[in-house]
This record gives C-alpha cells, structure tokens and sequence, in this order.
C-alpha cells in the first residue's frame, strides 16, 4: 500500500491530532484490554462472599469495598465490564449486520423495495425505542443476549436509514457511473465503491450507539429484565446497590463511574470523528496580524486609486509553519475602469479578492496593505471591515444559485441590505428594490420581488446578486467569475450589464477571472497571476498585442482560437506548483521555455517595461541591462520572438 | 483533419428521450422532453463535436448512448446493431463504447487508488485475470495518457485536475473502445491543463483510430477538436455540419447568436463584435 492518502487515512490524521479524542480512545483501548483478561485480573472470585467482610468501603484488601454479601466490588467491576463490552459489541453486530445490508439494498435498488423497507422503518421510528425493545424482549423472553439483540434492532433501523441515504447521494456520482461503464456488476459497485464512502459516516454511529448500547444493557438489567443477579453487570450492580445505599454510600460509586466515564468516552470519540470528517476549519478568533511591515510601498500608493493593494501577502495554515498562498501582489484600480485579476485555479486571484473583503478563513495571516478610499483595511477589526463590505465594497459571486438564500425572497434580500446600510424603512427599501432590479434589467420587477430564488434563472439570479451588491451604491465591486457558472448567451447579458452599470454609475469593477476572451471583451487593464504573484500588468491592448511575461505568451496560445487552424493546441507542460513547492525562484521557470540558469535561483523583481506595462521577468532585467549597455538596443525584448514561433 | 469516408460507428436516429414529471397529490407535472427527435452519426476514427447551453439535452443523449438513461422513443445502433439491454450484451457494448466525464474528482473512487479504477475494466471487459498482466496493462495505460506508472498507487484526492483527467482517460481506454463519449470532458480544466488534455485526445485518435463525441459548451475546444459538430437547442439538433463550416459560416439563427456570443481573446476585434451582437440583439428576432 502507498502511503495511506485515501480518506480514511486522512480522517486517522486529523483524528490522531485531537489530544482529547486520543485521550478518550486510549481509555477505550484500556476497557477492551480490561473486559479481554477480566478473569485473570481479579484478586478475588466476583461471586464468592465473604461474611466477615460485608459492605466495606475501599482499603487495602478490598480497593472498592464490598457488597452486601462480601463481594469483592473491584473483582465484579471487572467481570461486569467484560459483560458490559460483550452486550455492546452483541448489539453493534446485530444492528450493522440488519442495518448495512437493508439499508445498501433499499437505496441501490430503489422502487417498491425501498418503499417497503421505509415505510417500516418510518412505523418502528414513531414508536418509543423502549418499547420496541421490551416487545422482542417479551416475546424472546428475559436475559441478556436477548436484550442486546433487541438493542440491535433498535439501531438497525436508525443505520438502514443512514446507509440508504449515503448510497441514493453516492449513486448519482460519476464514480458509480464510470464503475458501472468499466463493467463492475451491481454487487461489486455495492461492496466496493458505495460501501466504502458509507463506512467513515458510519464509524460515527456506531461509536456514538456503542455507548448508547452499554447505557441501555445498564438500564435493562437495572429494571430486571437484562442480565438476571447473581451475575455481575453494571446495572445490576446499581440495582443491588441501591437496596444499601443507606448502610454504604460507596456500594454504587464504582459502577456508576465505570458507566459515566465508559458512555463519556465513546461520545468524545465520536464527536472527534465527526469533527474530523468535518473539513471546515474550526472557527477560532485569531488576534490580528501585526501591523504592515514589508508594505513599505503603501505610501506611495496612488492617491487617485480607489483600491490600492501593496505587496499583499497572505499566509494559511498548513505545511511546515504555513503556506504561502500570495507572495506581494500590487495592483491598483481606478475610478470608472474594469480591472482584470487573470489566472488560473491555484494562482491565488480569488484570495486576492477576499483578502479586500476581509472575508480570508480564520487563521490565516495577512501583511501588507489593502487601501479602499485611501483607508487602510489590513489589521482592521472585523466590525469595522462589516461597515465597509457592502457599503463601498460589493462583491459578486461565482454561482448566484449560492450567493441568494433559497428561503427568504428576492425583494426581502436586496431591501435588508438598504435598511441596514442606508437606514431606509421597510417600504422605502421595497421601493428602491424594485428600481434596483428594473436597473439589472430584470423585466417585471415588482413581480419578482415576491419570488424565491429558485424561481430564478441562473442570468437572472445573477442579476439579482449584482442589484443587491450595487444596493448602496458602492464605489468597488468585486466579481468573482461572475459568468463563469453561465451558459454563454446569458454570460453576454450579464457582462453588458455589467459595462453598462460602469458607464451610468462610475463603479470600479475588480473582475477576477480564469477567461482571456472576458478579459478582452471587458477590462480596461488585466494583472496575470501565477502562483501568488502579479507577472504581468498591461493595459489590455498591450497585454493581447505583445505580451511580455512568458507565461501570458503560453497562456495566450494555449486558448483555442476562433481563426487559427492549427492542429495542435500550444500547451504549457507541468502544471501550476503549489504553495510547498515554491523554490526561491521564479515560480514560473520549471516550465518556461525561455529559462535562464538565473531563473531557477533568484526570483524576480516587477520591472517597468514602458508603456504602461509591468512585467516579473528575468528575461526583461537582463534585457534591459544589455540594451542600456550596448549599441542597437531593441525596444522589443526577446519574448515577442517566442510568440510567432510556431 | 479531413477524413476519408469510413464506416458509420454509431448512428443515433431520431432519439426522443423523456424525464417523466413527478407525480403530484392529484396533478402530474408535465413530462420534460429533453431530447426531441436527434439524429446523427459518427463514423470510426471521427469526432464529432455535440455543443449547446445548458438544457439543451447534450449531456441526457450522452447517457443514452452508454446505456445510462433510456429511451422513449427513436433508435441508437453501433455498428448497424441497436443498443443491448441485456447484462451480457451490455458487457460487450462497453467494451467498445466508454466515457470520460466532465469532473475527473467526483468521476474517481475517492476511497480507491487509481490504479484500482484502471483495473476494474481490464478485469471486467478485458477478462484478465492474472495479476502481473493487469499491473503492466495499467502502466502502459498510465504511459499512454502521459502519467508515470507510479501514480497508480496514488489516491485521486493526490492528484492535480489534469492528473485525474489522464487517469479518467486510461480507463475509458482500458477495454480498447471504439468510441468515447466525452462529456465535458476539458471544461474543468484551467487553461494550460486544457490544452494538454486537447492535445492527449487528439495524439491518442491519431495513434489507436478511436471515435470521440466530444460533447461540451466551449465552441472553441469543439471547433478545434471534432471534425464534424452539431448544435443543440432545448432538445433538438439545429444545425450540423463539418466544423469549420458550421463555426466559421453558421447557418441556423441560434449558432450565430451562440457563436457572437463567445468572447475572444482580442480585444479590438472583441469590441466589434460586441457592438454587432448588441445591435443583433436589440432588434428582437426571436425573443
């Protein structure tokens, strides 16, 4: 085997880094070891009494004490754990061996099966557990085998409803699908690529009911009808106890603890696994990062710029003392102008925009400077940041369908915004909804607003999400692949919109985006990202006509053109290294074309390239240095030559 | 990329596929035509390239051709033979008709190693059984597809978005397929990934004659790729044609509003084309 990187090798990571989860499962461990050698562990026979020793509280003889008549307590704790583990492991096996199979079965198949099974399963649901249970205990008559395998009915129909679940969303994946195409008959996609993504869920349940099933056998034999005395269990041990409770306080301590702590335990280790299995971060206050050191640029910051960003650098947790996912990005975006953020996944263009909004995961370290208005935003607390989001700083997503709340309507969601940050009444906000959605062009408008989501388009109910972000009138909108989740036609309207809200309201629009073809047909002037950094920031004209950073050039010619009649696409070998494997370098060199020995050991500065153009290329310094040193220097670096290659 | 006239692989004859509409309390919802009368064919070693937006019922006659949604009406046949329905039949079919799907993530086991989902169909379709031989199967496959024969101990949750697209591509190869259905199959790639996947199907027709119906909403990869494309709107065919015609002359109302609308990598000739589909637009033609 590899070196175990499936989920449940992760889910064994994240599980063994929750030190109460371990502490909990140690402790579980210990129970196993202890209900494994129980007889051999007991200093006295847990049934013999002795007389003369009768309800005894702890000594050296006795750890526990006695019973009422002379039992070793410590002796019958032991043996009653064995019971204990004996009737949970009983009822887990019943109800895994009941609940997996029905429950793979009644999703996989479906039709009237499934129904069938469901409707039981709903009928023995609405009825109390208990009395399920003490019905096949009645009718199998008392003792302990029998009450465990009621308990095991019990959470069968509880874990037929979990595993059919899991298998009716694991069977529309494509992976079932694909098993299915390979050929895999219908047992094989079951046992081997539904069954598996079912287990970790399961895990869960069966942690959590492990504990349940020890309190309920307690229960049980507490009342009478689970293990019968003289045998020792947990329950009984309680019941007896309770009878000289008077005479010794201390009879029920050690069962009652053994109880609490074993329930305990099995509970915290399920809340670990779930919280393992949980990939959201937990949510934690961090204090804020320092004040901005290496943004000894910010005052040179362009003073007509309404977003100015300077050497912003972000760092997330993970890896050895973290990941550097942006390493100095500067941009700036005017009033009026469409600024393009242009990369791919991984080039850290989306953390840029979430960096300006404040809204980066928890933990994550920002230096640097973020200027909106010339007001810094970097190292500002969050309430602060809340007044800004919205009201001078929009932001439009890439999916409307997740940006809208499904349960609230239209209207009601564009005039919350208004009241909050404008201060408008409730039919004041109404009122100026209707003309914000009128504006996106979205026909009917006062109809509309008495609509849920759903009951929009994804054009539409993206329009809906740029009405509620224009709502108070900001002087930035950030959008996000706004079209991106769009069918083409639809991705024309909304990009028009988009112009046309510049013209008529002077908006300045970050538009982030993986597009080259957005890029042309909207921005004004686009900043290329690679792996956490700016390469290259033009004005679109230059950036199309002559790009200078080599990846701009490959990126360019790996998009497929409507006239070029090429046989082969020019691709970019490799692929965009992540934040570990980023060398001193340029975080380009593996896989440019043009790379000098220099490349791959100093990294690059931002250089002026004239025209308006900034480019994050050795090529260009060394370029530069010769043209200024010898005769004949060229106005067009080397790279130019590179793009009519082929 | 002209090709010379060859056998007809498979041909789809006016397909109609229908999602019934649940049934309510006392009402039905209406059913949901999703395809209405298609019909086309592709012929050995050809791609044709099957565009439309979302809804247009491209992705729902892809299903039915690997035998994953079924038909109400018209006939699929593959090589003059229709569509099997029994499990035997349909063990021979998918030796020779596979897919690759659009998300490369959630079309691999998450809980298998991805040697183990190149397996599966050399075990299943190509009854190998011997260990040794299926291990070197999965290398040759995993070098066919450019991937080091390494990675099929490694899980797909390791593997970059092109990585997993390759995997995805060595099994569909796996049973040595007639024809692969492509189901979006680049357009979760990034750019530079996208390239190479384009570039990995195109190699591999080349070498191994393999048909593609390459199905997506990117005009741009399509036109580049198929030799023949046809052009769905809301469950009917519009337009078909060989590519360069039906992208570079477009004929049908719908293909011209689909093509003015793909903005291109230029910005001068973007803005014309821009201000020409605004004029389009504003006079109504369709609604």
């Amino acid at each position: 085997m590899s070196a175990g990187a499936g989920p449940q090798a992760r889910l064994w990571r994240r599980v063994t880094r929750q030190p109460v989860t371990m502490v909990a499962a140690g402790y579980l461990v210990l129970l196993l070891f202890v209900a494994a050698f129980a007889t051999q562990l007991t200093p006295y026979d847990p049934d013999a009494g002795d007389l003369q020793a009768l309800l005894q509280g702890p000594s050296s003889d006795h750890l526990l004490g006695t019973d009422q008549l002379g039992r070793d307590t410590l002796s019958r704790l032991l043996v009653a754990t064995q019971i204990a583990v004996i009737a949970g492991v009983e009822a887990i096996v019943v109800a895994l061996g009941l609940g997996v199979p029905i429950g793979l079965i009644s999703g996989y198949v479906g039709g009237r099966v499934d129904r069938a099974v469901m409707r039981m399963v709903d009928v023995l649901l609405s009825l109390p557990g208990m009395v399920v249970a003490l019905a096949i205990i009645a009718a199998m008559g008392p003792g302990l085998v029998n009450a465990m395998f009621a308990v095991g009915v019990l959470f069968a129909i509880r874990i037929i409803r979990l595993v059919r679940g899991t298998v009716l969303s694991a069977r529309e994946e494509l992976y079932v699908s694909a098993a299915r195409l390979s050929g895999a008959p219908p047992r094989r996609v079951i046992l081997r690529y539904i069954l598996p993504n079912v287990s970790i869920p399961l895990l869960v349940e069966v942690a959590l009911y492990f504990g349940v099933a020890l309190l309920i056998e307690a229960m049980l034999s507490f009342l009478g009808v689970g293990v019968q005395p003289p045998q020792a269990t947990w329950g009984t041990m309680l019941s007896e106890a309770r009878s000289y409770v008077g005479e010794q306080p201390f009879l029920p301590v050690p069962a009652g603890v053994m109880i609490t702590l074993t329930v305990l335990a099995f509970n915290l280790v399920a809340d670990g696994l779930s919280a393992a299995l949980d990939p959201r971060e937990k949510r934690r206050v961090l204090p804020l990062p320092d004040a901005p050191t290496d943004a000894s640029s910010a005052d040179e910051a362009d003073g007509q710029a309404v977003l100015a960003v300077r050497a912003l650098r972000v760092r997330l947790p993970g890896g050895d003392g973290g990941l550097d996912v942006l390493r100095g990005v500067s941009f700036d975006v005017h009033r009026g102008e469409i600024v393009g953020l242009v990369g791919e996944s991984g080039s850290g263009k989306s953390l840029t925009a979430l960096s300006c909004l404040g809204l980066l995961p928890p933990r994550a370290e920002v230096r640097g400077s973020i200027r909106l208005l010339g007001e810094e935003l970097v190292g500002r607390p969050e309430k602060e940041l809340q007044a800004v989001r919205g009201r001078k700083l929009a932001m439009v997503f890439q999916e409307p369908a997740k940006a809208l709340n499904p349960s609230l309507t239209v209207g009601r969601q564009i005039a919350e915004g208004l009241e909050i940050h404008r201060g408008l009444s409730r039919r004041e906000a109404l009122w100026e909804s209707a003309e914000l959605l009128r504006k996106v062009g979205v026909p009917n408008a006062e109809k509309r607003l008495r609509e849920y989501p759903h009951q929009f388009s994804g054009g539409m109910a993206q329009r809906v999400v740029i009405a509620m972000a224009l709502a108070c009138d900001p002087d930035v909108l950030i959008a996000d692949e706004p079209t991106t989740a769009l069918d083409v036609t639809t991705q024309g309207q909304v990009l028009d919109l988009l112009l046309d809200l510049r013209e008529q309201t002077g908006v300045a629009i970050l538009l982030i985006t993986h597009d080259l073809g957005v890029v042309a047909d909207l921005c004004d002037r686009a900043n290329v990202m690679y792996a956490g950094e700016v390469v290259e920031s033009a004005g679109v004209q230059e950036l199309f006509d002559r790009p200078q950073h080599p990846y701009t050039t490959a990126l360019l010619r790996a998009t497929p053109d409507d006239q070029a009649e090429v046989d082969r696409l020019a691709s970019i070998p490799g692929q965009v290294p992540r934040p570990d494997e980023l060398t001193g370098g340029c975080a380009f060199a593996g896989r440019c074309a043009h790379r000098l020995n220099l490349c791959s050991e100093a990294h690059p500065r931002m250089i002026d390239a004239g025209g308006g153009v900034e480019v994050r290329c050795h090529l260009h310094e060394v370029e530069l240095a010769t043209s200024v040193a010898g005769p004949g220097s060229r106005t067009r670096p080397r790279i130019k030559e590179s793009h009519d290659d082929r | 990329m002209t090709v010379n006239p060859r056998e007809r692989l498979l041909a789809v004859h006016d397909l109609h596929i229908v999602y019934p509409g649940r049934r309510r309390l006392l009402r039905k919802a209406p059913d949901n035509h999703a395809v209405a009368g298609v019909t086309f064919s592709v012929a050995e070693g050809e791609t044709f390239g099957l565009v439309g937006e979302s809804g247009s019922g491209k992705s729902t006659i892809g299903r039915a051709i690997l035998g994953l949604t079924s038909v109400a009406a018209g006939s699929i046949t593959f090589r003059g033979r229709p569509l099997p329905r029994d499990r035997h039949g349909l063990q021979g079919y998918r030796r020779s008709v596979q897919a690759v799907f659009q998300d490369p993530l959630s079309s691999l086991n998450p809980s298998m190693p991805v040697g183990g989902a190149i397996a599966e169909p050399l075990r299943r379709l190509r009854e190998l059984s011997d260990r040794r031989e299926i291990e070197r199967e999965i290398c040759a496959l995993l070098e066919a597809v450019g991937l080091p024969a390494e990675t099929r101990h490694r899980y797909p949750s390791q593997l970059s978005g092109g990585q997993r697209q390759r995997v995805a591509i060595a099994r569909a190869l796996a049973p040595r397929p007639e024809l692969i259905v492509c189901d979006e199959a680049v357009s979760a790639l990034d750019v530079s990934t996208q390239a190479q996947i384009v570039n990995l199907f195109a190699d591999l027709q080349a070498e191994l004659g393999v048909a593609y119906l390459f199905i997506a909403h990117d005009l741009g990869v399509v036109r580049h790729l198929s030799h023949r494309t046809g052009v769905l709107s809301r469950g009917e065919m519009v337009e078909q044609g060989k590519a360069r015609e039906v992208h570079d002359q477009p004929q049908h109302p719908y293909t011209q509003q689909l093509l003015a609308a793909v903005p291109i990598p230029d910005p001068v000739r973007q803005a014309e084309r821009r201000i020409a589909r605004r004029a389009a637009n504003a006079a109504p033609v369709s609604g």
